[in-house]
């Protein structure tokens, strides 16, 4: 039990928040040490710390035994520790070797770099992490789980002793955590201290030698694994069991009254002949793999994808959404699966996200903007969404996961929509505010509106779904009720079928 | 409550013109200090009528780089309506159908840069690019390169004095054309800021994507913003023709580059999504009082370029140092 880090009574202050309080706890060297905690309880602020890209306020760190003073990326880099963001940061029109030896080029004298040897040795980077990314492969032809792997190769640079990777699977299939899960087990063989997070707990437990929490900031201690139930790390985590958490929907109404029906909806290459319908008063799940078409059926609908065949009924009437604004006039709306690219503006603040959707409903006829309208609407959705934030005037970027998603939402509840698509409306969200998120769209559900929920989480689909769309390699495979609703079924119907 | 949010979003939106601001002040002092000439009143009116033709198309640039996008045609543009208006009114034609060709021709430009760039898929600096040399180039062509100039010998129309009163003439005191540049910032500033369409140009700049996912018509939003500035070149060159009662084919050639330079001073970023019309006025301003006051000093015109060069990247090195350690 040789501590390789010891974080001594660290805090990290930002402006208006206290990102890190006194946090104290060491990694021992060799094992996989999982840091779990809400979105916003600092794991990724201590990581950054840790890899040199804060300073922290006061408190001290010891790497080794010895104290360290970690200034910036290239001097954790080059004591060994290696961090895998979670926000892949590839150059995409570069290769996989030139992305694995970006900055540190192998050189032969007078600049000139040797690309050969650099294939060479990512090949057996690649190797060492059994796959066989060609490393003349340009990044952008990559999958996620591929990138992800690259990014990995890049940490593991000779002297690697610490590798942290922050929350590497939010983007991956069951099948592709897996292969990342066989690479950590033999990094840890091989020596290597591993610190992982995550916000699957039932990883976490598959995995992790031992884990640590933070809430708010605070640590709230450290567990072996074989010590702590998943109900108890749940419970620490949020300060909520569980089942208060993911409650089972209730599925309370009768699914007969069609509002949106879709009729042999096609777009080569991403679906074919989709055929089904949507009811009031429903959420209606669609689970797939990544890769099955969920996403671009979403896109499709919302008039993001032109090159559709097949149509669609609203009430009876049939319609076409040949753009984003021509869908919000049919009373669509759609939370999109990729936040940070296509959700929020990153040069608004919360109030001006919250608005940027309605539009005419709150302008005159010269397109002035009346702001008395437009504060109330917000001021509105913050309470009622439970959005927490310092006032709507604050940047959106300062909020967390879950709160950026509430505010998203409440930009698409102002447009009053009667068709909701939400595409991993709680990726990168913490449990707490998931359940919050889950309780709003089943109120919503309540209150009369259609809900299409594409999620990658098994747990979500089941929890929050009255009826269930498998979709596979484009195709809808099967629709699913009641007792039907289950984990086995499901995945069945996903895979193979 | 309320109040103070609206208190809130002055000073949100205040922070970067509050450092531009203190910019122009220092220089203001310095000037003042340095030249006795600087602070007396003709010397500041003959400021501001400088700075004027320059100002109405920053408005116009403003709106278009929040956008995310660029122009480099106005200076050509501004030469081409110029042409249109003057060839018109010296071959008999009247004077308000000078005027509304020219404002056409602007309008014209302004909307095929924006087409060819949304609809086009074309890059805005290419557009505009091509643009420039099509504008310059054309009225080239129709001018055969000689000089126009008005007079009571080349204009049969009625009305010629008010036309050139309007570029040269004074109320109390102060230019008539700085009277319409101030009019264009405050009407500029009212559409950029309590409009939706002002609103949209900030989504659009700040995330193309999330914009289009929002139901915003981008492709409409960045067409408004280059057809508008199209329209101030365009009244920028009938009051450069009326001011000087000439104008050639080369008129307004690198105008481009001031206003842009004026832009950036005033903070907006090339990125898109952020910029007030208010900065970009300082901005302006700026730009008129160091070029008046390096000439006061006696200083090389060619210095005066260095100066303004200089002024240009330390403006933006200042607003990115700032930001980022903020961040």
């Amino acid at each position: 039990m040789i501590p390789i880090i010891e974080f001594n009574h660290i805090t990290k202050l930002f402006p208006g928040v206290n990102a890190l309080v006194d946090v104290s706890f060491s990694v021992v060297k060799g094992e996989i040490h999982a840091l779990v905690g809400e979105n916003g309880a600092g794991k990724s602020t201590l990581m950054n710390i840790l890899g040199g890209l804060y300073s922290q306020t006061t408190g001290r760190m010891k790497f080794c035994g010895k104290e360290v003073v970690i200034n910036n990326e290239l001097a954790a880099i080059n004591m060994g520790i290696g961090i895998v963001y979670q926000e892949l940061k590839l150059c995409p029109n570069l290769t996989v070797a030139e992305n694995i030896f970006l900055g540190r080029e192998i050189k032969e004298g007078m600049g000139k770099v040797n690309w050969k040897k650099m294939n060479v040795e990512s090949r057996s980077a690649m190797l060492a992490l059994n796959t066989e990314i060609a490393p003349e492969t340009f990044v952008k032809n990559l999958s996620i789980a591929e990138q992800q792997i690259v990014e990995i190769a890049r940490s593991i640079t000779k002297n690697i002793k610490v590798l942290i990777l922050d929350e590497p699977t939010s983007a991956l299939t069951l099948k592709e955590s897996e292969s990342l899960f066989t690479i950590m087990k033999e990094l840890q063989q091989k020596g290597v201290t591993i610190i992982y997070i995550s916000h699957r707990l039932e990883e976490i437990m598959d995995l992790c030698d031992r884990v640590s929490i933070l809430r708010d900031g605070k640590y709230q201690g450290t567990f072996v694994r074989e010590e702590i139930t998943l109900k108890k790390l749940v419970k620490i985590i949020a300060g909520k069991e569980l089942i208060d958490v993911l409650g089972h929907s209730y599925r309370k109404y009768e699914l007969n009254k069609p509002l949106l029906i879709i009729k042999n909806l096609s777009s080569p290459g991403l679906f074919k002949n989709l055929n089904f319908t949507l009811n009031k008063n429903e959420i209606l799940g669609v689970y797939g793999v990544q890769g099955a078409g969920r996403t671009e059926l979403l896109e499709a609908i919302f008039g993001l994808n032109n090159k559709i065949t097949g149509y669609m009924e609203l009430n009876g009437k049939r319609i076409t959404n040949r753009s984003p604004s021509e869908a919000i006039n049919n009373g669509f709306a759609m939370v999109p699966e990729d936040r940070r690219r296509v959700g929020i503006f990153p040069n608004f603040n919360i109030f001006e996200n919250i608005i940027v959707s309605i539009g005419k409903d709150v302008s005159n006829l010269l397109g002035f903007v009346n702001n008395c309208k437009t504060l109330d609407i917000s001021n509105k959705y913050k309470t009622e969404l439970g959005i927490k934030m310092k006032d709507l005037f604050q940047n959106i970027q300062n909020l967390s996961g879950g709160n950026q998603q509430k505010v998203i939402i409440s930009r698409w509840l102002a447009t009053s929509p009667k068709i909701f698509l939400v595409d991993e409306l709680t990726r990168g969200v913490d449990v707490g505010a998931k359940a919050e998120i889950f309780k709003i769209l089943r109120k919503l559900r309540d209150d009369g509106l259609s809900i299409i929920l594409v999620s990658s989480e098994l747990t979500e689909i089941i929890s929050e779904s009255d009826r269930v769309l498998v979709m596979r390699n484009g195709s809808l495979v099967a629709e699913l009720n009641g007792q039907e609703i289950n984990k086995d079924k499901i995945i069945y119907h996903a895979l193979c079928g | 409550m309320v109040k103070s949010f609206k208190v809130l979003i002055k000073i949100g939106n205040s922070t970067r013109e509050i450092g531009v601001f203190a910019a122009l002040v220092l220089l203001v002092i310095f000037f003042s200090i340095t030249s006795p000439y600087f602070l007396k009143v003709n010397n500041l009116l003959n400021i501001i009528r400088q700075i004027s033709l320059l100002g109405i198309i920053s408005m116009g640039m403003t709106m278009v780089i929040v956008s995310g996008e660029i122009d480099l045609s106005v200076g050509a543009v501004y030469g081409a309506a110029a042409i249109v208006c003057g060839m018109i009114i010296t071959n008999g034609g009247p004077i308000w159908l000078g005027i509304v060709s020219a404002l056409l021709t602007g309008f014209f430009f302004g909307a095929l840069n924006g087409v060819l760039s949304t609809y086009g898929r074309i890059p805005a600096l290419i557009v505009t690019l091509g643009m420039m040399n099509i504008a310059r180039g054309s009225v080239l062509v129709l001018s055969g390169a000689r000089v126009i100039s008005l007079s009571s010998r080349t204009v049969s129309a009625e009305g010629l004095d008010s036309f050139l009163f309007l570029g040269q003439g004074k109320i109390f005191q102060i230019p008539i054309i700085s009277i319409i540049f101030i009019l264009t910032v405050i009407i500029a500033n009212i559409i950029y800021s309590k409009t939706l369409l002002g609103f949209r140009m900030r989504a659009v700049g700040g995330n193309k994507s999330a914009a289009r996912a929002a139901g915003i018509n981008q492709k409409f939003i960045k067409i408004a913003a280059f057809s508008l500035t199209g329209l101030l070149c365009a009244i920028g060159g009938i009051l450069n023709l009326s001011s000087l009662a000439n104008v050639q084919g080369t008129t307004g050639s690198g105008l481009e580059l001031d206003v842009i330079s004026a832009v950036i001073i005033g903070g907006t970023s090339l990125n898109g999504g952020e910029g007030t019309i208010l900065g970009t006025f300082i901005g302006v301003l700026i730009m008129g009082v160091l070029k008046n006051g390096i000439i006061l000093l006696g200083v090389s015109p060619f210095l005066q370029m260095l100066i303004i060069g200089i002024v240009i990247i330390a403006a933006v090195a200042i607003d990115m140092w700032s930001r980022s350690k903020s961040e």
